[in-house]
Formats: structure tokens, C-alpha cells, sequence
């Protein structure tokens, strides 16, 4: 029943984010210069235009055009329909529905954060471990010193840089393009995996994973040799337990809350700069198309795009919430009696 | 079903003690100085009997438990001194060495139940975790113990409780489970550092006899460690009184009682309130505090704070000497109960202060 209640209010929140989020993008690209008649029909006349922004629903007033966009039943403009009845609108240059270029521009967004979110784990958890067992040590110094240097890189300038070296070099991977995985035949029947997939992945991953290591490493490392100094620890070595399994089965989970919680409030971060490194990789994901977007005055393209991701972030942030759940105990119960 | 017992890792020297400390001293490297915590501490332990170590915070109580068993941390750590441990000296052995000893054949229980079990860990994996590193034993046969473990520590349901988690007790409980964990793997040696301070004074009584009885049966050696007298009076069979991380004196549990030679064992004594005592009547204190462990006064550690100090306690360490019943030991040039410590009290009451107050006063 606690868990059921839970949920309910857990997407009653949901939904008050997601009408917060609509509302700010879709004021925010209004106040973008220029105008999508315009951008459409560059040269022609304004009698056009007119006509063309009437035929878009441009013409409407601003809450009016919010109103259709969300589809909210009376009030909205009559023939139109919204988010609600499951329209997330069509582009306005090629008449597409925005539907299916998510369809076929999300998996290869979702696969890149995915992948950038477990190497970097994956580097930060052994080294956050590492540094806290080792805290003050030449080790400890040494591995921090690295993984702020590559904090201080942007993500860009390595995705240049390894675009550059790596690629267009030594040759030894693609520097621009993509093949579906995994997860694109979910969205797309017509789509098959490709081995080849995870070759034009590699760099983009790197360069989107590097700089999240430091700041991983350094909330685990904290957490870690504050649990480190904790009796159970001392109590778990009295047994006999080796270094090893005192580190990863006894400290590790108790000090990974913080982590976790920032690694699901960092798929923000990861997926502003997936909007970066997919434009320099030529990668067709979601960051390409948001950058087409914008430049296109696509005001309904952009809204749907920051509008699913904004669900799917808010999404993962539950799961987060979850996932705490797993980890301790103890909040299984402090939650249920909430 | 028969608890199985980690073989011992050398041949035990025959006849000598299970535990013999000679003097072992434990530095702590600090921004401030060297902490002397554990001063020359030297002390024995046979077979399944019971040796009390008591002293008020800041003692080096449980510094020197750690210290013989080698939990301390090696960074900013110096010790010094022997620990041999059934005829096997242990100081020069690796951690990677000593886990063979730790939990296997000498095993710890700590002061706070609530923070000495893992949060996020099953009861019975803390409990079988041990049992499966040291014995070669299978899971369901080291569950199967872990049950028979919390049966004799007198948990009911033991069966449920293997899947609770440490919250899910109570503190009495949760030091049963320290105690079943303590003796998964059958030590021979048992370190308790307080294992009641942390307890309602009715689940005190019960966890000390449970821990007598698993001595009793298991022919364990126990060093309780507490700052209470108290706890240690009926159940040790000798005690060892610690000051500034020295054994100011040491005396079978009857002789200590009785014929009290180190003020400061005296003074602790008569800390402890009476039934006989009128109700309200104003409990008996030891005014000041314990040293700075980093500059400790030159002579007596406790001249300071001691009722009968003289200005020869303060110049002059004084050494362990041996009482007149056989295993006292203690450290004062005016013991009480003698005609020299009378006669220095006496003297003291007459002048209104000791060597102790005016130096204290000019330090």
C-alpha cells in the first residue's frame, strides 16, 4: 500500500515537472530571434507568410498556441491536437511528425549517455575506492591530480582533439558517423544492430565520459573513507574479512547513496553535452537534431525534443529514488512510514 | 551439532601462557606530537580465565586491545614491545598474517552494538561471513551454524532473524549478534571493549552471563575492558587498572578489592555508589583530568589529581612493584593501606592541598 501511495505521488509530481518544463522551452524558443515563416520561405512575400504562420497556428496569441500544444481539452483551438492525445506535433519545414524523428533520433542519444555513464562509473568507482583506501597517499594525490586535469578539459575540446588524433590521424576509428545498436530496432523495427556500431561509439563515449570520472571519484571517495573510519569496518576486519571484500562488500554500499544520487542528476549534464559531441561526431541523435532545431526556428521540433528528455530525465531520477531503496535497508522503512 | 574450531596456525609452546604482553607501547604520530597511548603495558592471560582492564576515557584502554590484537591502522602508528599469543610472537606478523588470528582464533566485541554491525548487510551473512572465510565449510552448512550461533546467544526465532537486518534489532539483540559473531570460528581469546556501556543496565546483566557462559563452554580466554568496576568485580579473575596507558596496578580480583594500594584504584573504587549509601548523597569523584597523553608530567601520571602526592611523585616515576599477595603489582611511593601513604594523606588533609595542586597551579 506504502509503496502503491508512493508511486501516485511520485507522478503527480511528474506531471507538475513536465508542465513546468513545457511551459519555460516553450517561452524560451519564442524569445529566440527570427521567425520559422521566415526561415521557411525565406524570399517570399509577407501576404505568404501570413498565410503560412496562420496555417501553422502561429498566428494564434502565445497562451493560446501553449493551450494547443498541450492539447488541453475545451479550451484548446478546435481541430487541433496536443501532447495530451499524443501528438508531439510535425516539423514545420518537411510536415514530418515529430514523433518519428525521436523514433529515430532517442536510441542513439539514450545508447551514447548510457555508455558515457558506465565507463565512467566504471573508471570512477575502482579509483574512488582506490584513493579513499589509500587517502593522503602519492597514490591518492596522483590519480586526483589526473582526474581534475581531465575535469578541466570541456568535452568538446577532447572530442576535437580525439576526433583529430585518434581519427582522422592514426585512422585507427571513424571520426564522423553511425550504425544502429542495440537499442534502435526497440524504436525502429526497420533498423538492424551493427558490430560496427560500437566503433563510431568509442570516441564520442570518451569524450562525454572523462570529465564526469573526477567528479564520481571524488563523492566516492569522500563517502568511502568517511564509512572507512565507521566500527563496522574495524569490527569486519576483527573478523578476519581480507581487504578486498571489506572495501567492495562491506564500505561500498553505504558510501554510494551520494553517488548515485548525482550520477542521476548528472544525465542532465551528460545529455547537454551529448548535444555537443554528437554535432562534432555527425552522430543523428538527438543533440543533432536539437542544434538543427534551434538554428531552423522549430518551435514545436524543439519543444517535443526537451520535452522527452525532460520525461526521461525526471524518469531516471525515480528510478534513482528507488534504487535507494536497494541499497539501504533502513530507508525501505523511513520511506514507507512517510 | 559440534561448533568446528579453526586449526591453530603454529604448535602452541607447551605450558606457556595463551596471551603474554611484554612491554608494549603504541604511539600515535599526531599533528601535535607523539600520543604516547599504550605506555609499556605488560601483562598475561591464561586459558579460559578472565583478566579485567580498567580506566576511566582517554586510558589507553582500548587502544591497547587494538594494539595486541593489530587492528590498529599502520600509518601514524608506532609500536613496540612483544605480544606473543600461544607461544607465537604476533608484532612482527603482516595484516595479510594476522587474519588468520582475527576472528579465527581471537575475536573482538565492540562498545555500540547500533554502529558495529553493517547497516546494509544481513544478520547471517555477517555471522556466516566468517565462519565461510576461515572454515571450509559450504553455505548451508555455515547457515546452519550461524542458527545454532544466535540459539546459544539466546536469540529467539533464530531462522527469521538471519534475514533481518541490524535495525530491525533491538541494542540487547544487535549484541547478541556482536557476541554469535565474535564466536563464530571458536576463539580461544576473546576481547570485550565495553561490551555493557552502551546497554540498558538490565540487558547488562544478561549479555555479561551470556558471555560467561560461552566462555565456560568454549574454555575461552576474555579480556574485559570497562571503565566500570563494577562490571568487572564478580566475573574477572584478575584485574589490571590502566592510567595515561600504563598498568598502575594489577591484582587478582580479591586482592585488588581488598588490599588497594594505588590511590587512583581507590579513588575509582569509591567512585562506585553504594546501596548502604543515604539516598542523595553526593557521588564521589576524581576532580581533574587524565594527562596530556603528548607531554605526560614527569613523575606519577596521576600525581596531579591523587589525594596523597608528595613532592617526590612528581619528580619520580614511580615503578611497578610487587605487593604482598602473590600477582599484585603497583605503581605508588606512598601506597594506601601502608603506614608511608597514611601518613602522606594525613599530611596533605593538615597543609589543605598536595605536591599535586600547587604544581598543577604553577603548570
Amino acid at each position: 500500500m506504502a509503496a502503491l501511495r508512493l508511486i501516485a505521488r511520485r507522478f503527480l509530481q511528474l506531471a507538475i515537472v513536465l508542465l513546468l518544463v513545457t511551459f519555460f522551452t516553450f517561452s524560451l524558443v519564442r524569445l529566440l530571434p527570427g521567425d520559422p515563416a521566415k526561415t521557411i520561405i525565406p524570399f517570399g512575400s509577407d501576404q505568404q507568410r501570413a498565410a503560412l504562420a496562420k496555417d501553422l497556428g502561429l498566428d494564434k496569441p502565445f497562451l493560446q498556441q501553449y493551450v494547443n500544444y498541450l492539447g488541453i481539452p475545451v479550451i484548446k483551438s478546435e481541430g487541433t491536437t496536443g501532447l495530451l492525445q499524443g501528438n508531439l506535433g510535425r516539423k514545420y519545414a518537411t510536415n514530418q511528425p515529430v514523433g518519428e524523428l525521436i523514433k529515430q533520433s532517442l536510441p542513439v542519444s539514450i545508447q551514447l549517455v548510457i555508455y558515457a555513464q558506465l565507463v565512467a562509473l566504471a573508471l570512477a568507482i575502482p579509483l574512488g575506492v582506490l584513493t579513499a583506501y589509500r587517502a593522503g597517499t602519492r597514490t591518492d594525490r596522483a590519480v586526483n591530480t589526473t582526474a581534475f586535469g581531465f575535469l578541466a578539459l570541456p568535452n568538446f575540446v577532447l572530442a576535437l582533439l580525439l576526433s583529430y588524433v585518434i581519427g582522422a590521424r592514426l585512422k585507427w576509428l571513424p571520426t564522423a558517423g553511425y550504425e544502429p545498436g542495440w537499442l534502435d530496432p526497440l524504436f525502429d523495427s526497420a533498423r538492424t544492430p551493427s558490430v560496427e556500431h560500437l566503433k563510431y561509439m568509442v570516441l564520442p563515449v570518451i569524450a562525454l565520459a572523462v570529465g564526469q570520472v573526477a567528479i564520481y571519484m571524488r563523492l566516492l571517495r569522500s563517502d568511502m573513507i568517511a564509512t572507512l573510519q565507521e566500527n563496522f569496518i574495524t569490527m569486519a576486519k576483527a573478523k578476519g574479512v581480507p581487504n578486498r571484500r571489506i572495501l567492495f562488500r562491506h564500505a561500498l554500499r553505504p558510501s554510494s547513496l551520494t553517488l548515485l544520487t548525482v550520477a542521476g542528476l548528472n544525465v542532465g549534464t551528460l545529455i547537454g553535452g551529448a548535444i555537443v559531441v554528437e554535432v562534432i561526431f555527425g552522430i543523428p541523435g538527438m543533440g543533432t537534431q536539437i542544434a538543427t532545431a534551434i538554428a531552423a526556428r522549430e518551435y514545436v521540433e524543439l519543444q517535443s525534443y526537451i520535452f522527452v528528455l525532460a520525461f526521461i530525465f525526471v524518469l531516471i531520477n525515480f528510478a534513482v529514488d528507488f534504487c535507494y531503496i536497494l541499497l539501504d535497508p533502513r530507508i525501505r522503512r523511513a520511506r514507507a512510514d512517510a | 551439532m559440534t561448533v568446528p574450531v579453526a586449526e591453530p596456525t603454529a604448535e602452541p609452546a607447551p605450558g606457556a601462557p595463551l596471551l603474554e604482553v611484554t612491554d608494549l607501547t603504541t604511539h600515535f604520530e599526531t599533528p601535535g606530537g607523539i600520543v604516547r597511548a599504550v605506555d609499556g603495558v605488560s601483562l598475561t592471560l591464561e586459558r579460559g580465565k578472565t583478566l579485567g582492564i580498567v580506566g576511566e576515557s582517554g586510558s589507553g584502554k582500548t587502544v591497547l586491545s587494538r594494539s595486541i590484537m593489530g587492528l590498529l591502522p599502520k600509518r601514524g602508528t608506532i609500536r613496540g614491545g612483544s605480544v606473543r599469543f600461544d607461544g607465537v610472537e604476533l608484532m612482527t606478523r603482516s595484516p595479510k598474517e594476522m587474519r588468520d588470528f582475527w576472528g579465527a582464533r581471537m575475536a573482538m566485541i565492540f562498545q555500540d552494538p547500533m554502529t558495529s554491525l553493517n547497516p546494509v548487510m544481513k544478520i547471517g551473512k555477517q555471522i556466516t561471513e566468517s565462519i565461510r572465510h576461515h572454515l571450509d565449510v559450504d553455505r548451508d552448512y555455515a547457515t546452519e551454524l550461524a542458527v545454532t550461533l544466535l540459539r546459544s546467544v539466546r536469540i529467539p526465532e533464530p531462522e527469521r532473524r538471519l534475514r533481518d537486518y541490524p535495525h530491525q534489532l533491538s541494542g540487547g539483540m544487535r549484541q547478541r549478534v556482536c557476541i554469535a559473531v565474535a564466536m563464530a570460528c571458536g576463539p580461544a581469546l576473546l576481547f570485550a571493549d565495553e561490551p555493557t556501556t552502551a546497554l540498558d543496565v538490565t540487558v547488562q546483566a544478561q549479555v555479561l552471563d551470556l558471555m560467561a557462559a560461552q566462555q565456560r563452554e568454549r574454555f575461552m580466554a576474555i579480556v574485559l575492558i570497562t571503565h566500570d568496576l563494577g562490571v568487572v568485580a564478580g566475573r574477572a579473575d584478575e584485574i589490571a587498572v590502566m592510567y595515561a596507558g600504563r598498568i598502575v596496578e594489577k591484582a587478582p580480583t580479591s586482592v585488588l578489592f581488598t588490599q588497594t594500594r594505588m590511590p587512583y584504584t581507590k579513588a575509582l573504587l569509591s567512585s562506585i555508589p553504594k546501596l548502604e549509601h543515604p539516598s542523595h548523597s553526593r557521588l564521589a569523584t576524581i576532580p581533574g583530568r587524565p594527562p596530556n597523553l603528548v607531554a605526560p608530567p614527569a613523575g606519577c601520571k596521576f600525581a596531579p589529581r591523587c589525594a596523597q602526592a608528595q613532592p617526590r611523585c612528581l619528580e619520580e616515576d614511580p615503578p611497578l612493584v610487587p605487593g604482598s599477595a602473590p600477582g599484585h603489582e603497583y605503581r605508588c611511593w606512598f601506597p594506601v593501606g601502608t603506614p608511608e601513604g597514611d601518613d602522606a594523606l594525613a599530611r596533605n588533609r593538615a597543609a589543605g592541598k598536595t605536591a599535586g595542586t600547587t604544581a598543577g597551579g604553577a603548570a
